[in-house]
């Protein structure tokens, strides 16, 4: 009888608060749960956040600083809120490196939204829209849209992801879609 | 099946969802990667250290419940009988003060000017 399979599965089912117990105690089968379970949220929000520049790289810092920052976590329920915490960090320690990259980015997609002619691949040419899109929307407003619009993270937690009033936060979410649909209608696409 | 979206916010943000842009997958030895650089990295405990600030406000809370205790004693309560006494006390050096006063008024009248000059 395999002991280990058996542990795997019991692991998968357990709680962010008992990963991170363990983590804090060195188990890094824990830290690896914890990371599968949340590295494609992470990997899409820094995607949306800062394009494909330097992805992996984005993802790594992410989760170091998750592994190094354990011991100052208050509160183990509130994992993925802190971890979503540290990904806009991340992401807003890199703004400036990026800040070019953006660029160069958005006139590669342009292009190759152009060889996107044919009716069934209609639905990629939207995505490269809504991510060039989100590319031209101001960081902070982004960040806002991408977290609520697209991870259906609710105003209350992006308040305490962003560190600002959720009045604030509907605030900018209002800017960020009327940015957003302006850029769409002007590429063609009716809402 | 979803409900069709109702206003305009309400379709932009299911065009998004719709739409959402997918990142590009992640190099296949990444999560590797992260765990062994994970585990070669020291995590900063700073339990010990926050149990420091716990100093001050215990010396704080110890100086405000001294200065509390001080306050009260130093400044008893009188009871009634020591209020009838202190009233009584009033009274008499204020009858005196009384007295004094009319005994100064007959005094200054024998030095007055018209009185020492005729």
């Amino acid at each position: 009888m395999s002991v280990v399979p058996e542990v795997d599965r019991l692991a998968q089912q357990q709680s962010d608060s008992y990963l991170v117990g363990q983590c804090l105690q060195g188990n890094k089968d824990c830290f690896r749960q914890l990371y599968q379970r949340y590295q494609q949220r992470v990997r899409s929000t820094l995607y949306r956040l800062c394009g494909s520049s330097l992805l992996d790289d984005l993802v790594q810092e992410v989760f170091l600083r998750v592994w190094k920052g354990l011991p100052h976590l208050r509160q183990a329920s509130q994992f993925s809120t802190w971890l979503y915490r540290i990904t806009w960090n991340v992401a807003s320690d890199r703004r400036r490196q990026l800040a070019q990259q953006h660029s160069q980015d958005a006139k590669l997609i342009a292009d190759a939204a152009k060889l996107f002619p044919a009716p069934d691949l209609m639905h990629l040419h939207y995505q490269d829209l809504v991510q060039r899109g989100l590319q031209q929307i101001k960081l902070e407003h982004r960040a806002v849209l991408v977290l609520h619009d697209l991870e259906e993270v609710p105003q209350k937690e992006v308040a305490e992801i962003l560190g600002i009033p959720v009045g604030t936060v509907k605030s900018r979410l209002f800017h960020a879609r009327a940015a957003m649909r302006q850029f769409l209608e002007a590429q063609g696409v009716q809402l | 099946m979803s409900q069709p979206p109702k206003n305009d916010s309400d379709r932009l943000v299911h065009f998004l969802q719709q739409h959402r842009p997918i990142p590009p997958s992640p190099a296949p030895d990444l999560e590797q990667r992260i765990i062994t650089a994970a585990v070669a990295s020291p995590q900063t405990r700073t339990l010990t250290y926050q149990r420091f600030w716990l100093i001050p406000s215990v010396m704080a809370a110890s100086l405000l419940i001294a200065w509390g205790s001080i306050s009260l004693l130093m400044h008893p309560i009188p009871n009634a009988a020591e209020l009838a006494s202190l009233e009584k006390f009033i009274e008499n050096n204020w009858d005196d003060v009384g007295d004094s006063s009319e005994a100064s008024d007959t005094e200054l009248d024998e030095f007055e000017p018209s009185h020492s000059s005729n």
